[in-house]
């Protein structure tokens, strides 16, 4: 029998559009507002025009609109049209047609990538257009609207393939939007979940370093909030984009779209209502569930308390929220003992992952490579590591020499002996970033946050490596700037005077320069800070450059610079020049004004920069010459001399 | 010509059918009767294509229902709980039936929705029975082979139910549709079903041609002449037998022409060869299988 049907169904689609055709509308408004229409005025007004717009970067004024836009839109789009999967009527309706599963799939597909296109499109072309005819063009080029075309086409499209993905998953309309979110974001979150945990089980893990870099590609939401976010900071979204990411990311939406036909053509209809469609699927959605709340749990109550103690109970309790969540979802009751069995299972798994995990801790803490293999070593804070974001001026810092690396391992060695709980209240802690690049190009990294107080030996390998010069050279912004570009130095003077001197003669800039250098290289990590302390702001050209150093009466070159130029009375505060000191109470509602010569020296001697101390008081030191810092020194009561203890009693 | 032979499902750990067979021969109507649970929406969900059998086949005109277009294109269903898309007006949901099926009869529509005097209005907006009523266009206007139908003669007025039942037997007559008909209500299979199956939890557990049943079962009223003794009736299979005064009432398994020339032999003062309802002929014939049958009976 020759078939007279047709495989495209007019009306199929026709019914797609009458659902969902209104958001298309309302998303190419949202679009043109935030884009065109946005880029039209700001180029009309002469103010903005100026001020404002920059090359290259008129797309992305407003880019958390566009990026929150491109994650709700397709998703919605799919959430209505495969709602009819979700509701036990209309899936039969449907079904009971004559039209394949396949068949169906394609249309709503197409229906939906339409009404993604179109709206994005659309824009692109009146980018295009308004580029073509206008001055706009001197802002942007045809180029670059297609690359905010494909960034932006490309997040939807992966959206909505996720959307219609989870849509097969579900066969409740309620869930399908959550587990869409939860999807996209799974990998990441497992990822961070994963290495965080670890970090507390394993001392020395390093989980920024696993997953700060990574976790963020690892969900579409987070990967492409970053592109579009950075796209702002005037590289075109073009160099943003990673094209291996991209391609992985592509082929990802192929599979999970070739997943969605396979599972749609073997659902079983009967189950719709049901909250995970496959039975296969359930104890994966279990397991799942339980482990990531387990995970959550197990964070939210170390990071709280710092202890394994707490953190095993969040392990439990997280476990068991977990448990009684999932089970309520499959099973629509809050009855879920009764499935005790699935959770001893889970627990089970659990189990034998902490016990694995626990086998090779020891192994895990201890591996410290051995010298020889060692090529070099990256010492310091993660945030400095390579591909971090290294500030600028300062220089990620490498000891490749036999004596230095042996130093850092007996740091190392040091730091995991020492008691790992004590870091959060000390006064003198430290989070160290230690990475071994080795010969045969392999990298083991270990990350520590420790407190030197009362450990005599860690404080002084651990001053010992702050000390080396080539920690100094790394750790100090002075010592990588650019010269060329300084065009002139701000001397400061901190916490006394309000003082602060331009200095533009190149000659002293340059001496000035020399001199802390070498005081930085000379001074000790453990010096006491002075009271008085002064600064030295290198200004470049170049705005990315934050070349700041403080330094005190210590730092002898500088100083003698300093005086030699006649700078330094300006700056420094002698006792003479003290008229009297003001002394107010936390509540600021007591004011003591201090003028004996023995009192003031007295508090002078005990200041310190800051207090939380509620009974301590501010101090205000009030000077004959020149102003002075408000509040910038505080004293505790306890502290103060007597007879001023005997007037406060009053 | 639908066959459904040895079809077994399971709903999580529920059989709902088991090993489910019975055939409905073209130009036919077949009844499927059961109490509220006994399976029968889910045997219709299976022919229609709707759902998956686990074992057995589901075979129409030889072939297997499940994702095959050109078979489910000369099927219609109608769902006990009737679906229209939302939002869709009367003429709209022609459209759309038109785009579905290529037998579409469009002349046939219009005609069936100004006989129902129905207007041209969102689906939604009419009365339960109203919406029965546009169903029921929709269907015929499709002019299946096949019309499977879920309880669809629930809660419709007797006018309406016996104009629908009047369109339903015309095709079956012009155009040989085969029709598979639910129903927990045995009485709203009167005059309408050619065969009858019944379905209790998830088993066929009696199937029967109703002409068959008709001319096995006689009902008979007589009044014997003074002095004529019942004797003769000891030969004859009776099923039932009552007096009221001088009028006797029997219910005979036998066949007609049999039991006409046997009470005319006795030549009787009055001899009425009465019609029987389904509902007898289930009650008297039934007598062990009844716990099914009573369900049905409401
Ligand atoms: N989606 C479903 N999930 C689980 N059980 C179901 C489902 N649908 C129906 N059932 C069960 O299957 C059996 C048969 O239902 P059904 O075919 O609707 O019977 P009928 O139409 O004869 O009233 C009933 O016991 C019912 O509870
Ligand atoms: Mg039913």
């Amino acid at each position: 029998m020759p078939s007279k049907t047709s495989s495209i169904k007019k009306q199929v689609i026709l019914y797609d559009l009458r659902q969902v055709g209104w958001l298309s509308v309302l998303y190419f408004l949202a679009l043109f507002l935030i884009v065109p229409l946005n880029i039209i005025i700001k180029y009309s007004n002469q103010k903005t025009r100026e001020i404002v717009m920059e090359k290259g970067e008129v797309f992305l004024y407003v880019p958390e609109f566009q990026w929150i836009l491109s994650i709700t839109v397709p998703v919605l789009l799919g959430v209505i049209l495969f709602r009819y999967m979700h509701k036990k009527q209309a899936s039969d309706f449907l079904h009971s047609m004559p039209v394949k599963r396949k068949t169906l799939l394609g249309h709503h597909t197409i229906v939906g990538l339409l009404l993604l296109f179109v709206p994005i499109g659309l824009n692109a072309i009146i980018l295009i257009t308004i580029q073509a005819v206008s001055g706009i063009g001197d802002y942007f080029n045809a180029s670059d609207v297609l690359s905010w075309l494909g960034l932006v086409l490309f997040l939807n499209v992966f959206m909505f393939v996720i959307t219609v993905f989870t849509s097969m998953i579900t066969g409740m309309f309620s869930l399908h939007l959550v587990f869409t979110y939860i999807f996209s974001l799974l990998p990441a979150a497992v990822m961070f979940l994963g290495t965080y945990n670890l970090s507390i089980l394993l001392v020395g893990f390093p989980a920024d370093y696993y997953s700060k870099s990574m976790v963020r590609a690892y969900s579409p939401i987070t990967y492409f909030y970053d592109r579009f976010l950075t796209s702002q900071t005037g590289n075109t979204v073009y160099s943003q984009v990673s094209w291996l990411t991209l391609t992985i990311y592509a082929a990802i939406a192929v599979l999970l779209y070739i997943a969605a036909h396979w599972l749609y053509v073997h659902r079983r209809l009967e189950e719709t209502s049901q909250s995970v469609v496959y039975p296969f699927m359930r104890p994966v959605f279990r397991f799942g569930v339980i482990i990531c709340f387990m995970m959550t749990g197990g964070i939210f109550f170390h990071t709280g308390s710092a202890s394994l103690g707490w953190a095993i109970f969040g392990y439990i309790a997280g476990s068991l929220a977990g448990f009684v969540l999932v089970e309520s979802i499959l099973y629509k009751t809050w009855r879920v003992y009764t499935n005790y069995k699935s959770f001893l299972v889970v627990a089970g798994f659990i189990v034998l992952a902490f016990l694995a995990t626990y086998l090779v801790k020891n192994n895990y803490e201890n591996s410290i490579p051995s010298v020889e293999e060692v090529e070099k070593v990256y010492f310091g804070e993660f945030y400095n590591y390579e591909g971090q974001g290294v500030e600028p001026g300062m220089e990620p810092l490498y000891f490749t020499n036999e004596d230095d690396i042996e130093l850092v391992q007996r740091l190392q060695k040091q730091i995991i002996s020492a008691p790992q709980d004590n870091a959060w209240e000390s006064e003198e802690s430290r989070s160290t970033f230690i990475v071994y690049e080795l010969e045969n190009g392999e990298k083991i990294a270990r990350s520590y946050f420790y407190s030197i107080e009362d450990n005599t030996e860690l404080k002084r390998l651990q001053s010992e490596v702050e000390n080396s010069l080539l920690y100094k050279h790394a750790n100090n912004a002075v010592f990588n700037l650019p010269k060329e570009d300084v065009y002139a130095v701000d001397v400061q003077s901190n916490n006394i005077k309000q003082n602060s001197i331009a200095v533009t003669d190149p000659q002293l800039i340059n001496k000035l320069h020399e001199a802390i250098k070498k005081d930085i290289e000379l001074s000790s990590s453990e010096a006491p800070e002075e009271l008085q302390t002064y600064s030295l702001d290198f200004l470049t050209n170049k705005d990315e450059g934050f070349y700041y150093t403080s330094f005190d009466d210590s730092y002898k070159n500088t100083v003698q610079v300093l005086q030699e130029a006649g700078i330094y009375d300006d700056i420094k505060v002698y006792p003479e020049d003290i008229s009297s000191i003001e002394l107010n109470n936390f509540d600021r509602n007591k004011t003591i004004t201090v003028k004996e010569e023995s009192d003031l020296n007295h508090i002078l001697d005990h200041a310190v920069y800051y207090s939380e101390d509620e009974d301590s008081y501010f101090v205000t030191v009030n000077l004959n010459r020149g102003s002075s810092m408000k509040e910038e020194l505080s004293i505790e009561y306890d502290d103060l001399p007597q007879s001023i203890k005997n007037q406060l009693e009053e | 010509m639908i066959k459904a032979v040895e079809i077994s499902k399971k709903f999580e750990r529920k059989q709902v059918l088991d090993q489910v067979g019975f055939q409905v021969r073209p130009g036919t109507i077949y009844g499927l009767l059961g109490s509220n649970g006994a399976g029968k929406t889910t045997i219709m969900r299976i022919l229609a294509g709707i759902l998956k059998q686990d074992k057995g086949c589901v075979l129409i005109d030889g072939k297997a229902v499940f994702e095959n277009v050109e078979i489910k294109q000369r099927i219609i269903f109608m769902p006990d709980i009737l679906y229209f898309l939302p939002q869709y007006t009367v003429k709209q949901m022609g459209k759309y039936y038109a785009d579905m099926y290529t037998n579409w009869d469009q002349r046939r529509y219009d005609q069936l929705i100004s006989q129902f005097q129905l207007e041209n209005k969102k689906v939604s907006s009419f009365s339960k029975g109203m919406q029965r009523q546009v169903a029921f266009c929709l269907a015929l206007a499709a002019k299946p082979d096949y019309l499977i139908m879920d309880e669809p003669l629930d809660g419709l007025d007797a006018v309406v139910r016996q104009r629908i039942k009047g369109l339903i037997i015309n095709d079956v007559a012009e155009r040989d549709m085969s029709v598979l008909i639910s129903s927990h209500n045995l009485r709203e299979m009167e005059n309408l079903c050619d065969d009858i199956g019944i379905v209790h939890k998830g088993k066929m557990i009696l199937e029967r041609n109703l002409d068959d049943m008709k001319s096995e079962v006689q009902k008979v009223q007589f009044a014997l002449r003074k002095g004529q003794d019942t004797q003769f009736l000891n030969e004859l299979n009776i099923l039932h037998q009552e007096k009221r005064g001088s009028i006797h009432l029997v219910i005979i398994k036998a066949d007609r022409h049999e039991v006409e020339a046997l009470f005319a032999a006795q030549n009787p003062v009055v001899l009425d060869m009465l019609p029987l309802s389904l509902e007898e002929i289930f009650i008297y014939e039934m007598g062990g299988a009844g716990y099914a049958i009573e369900n049905i009976l409401d």
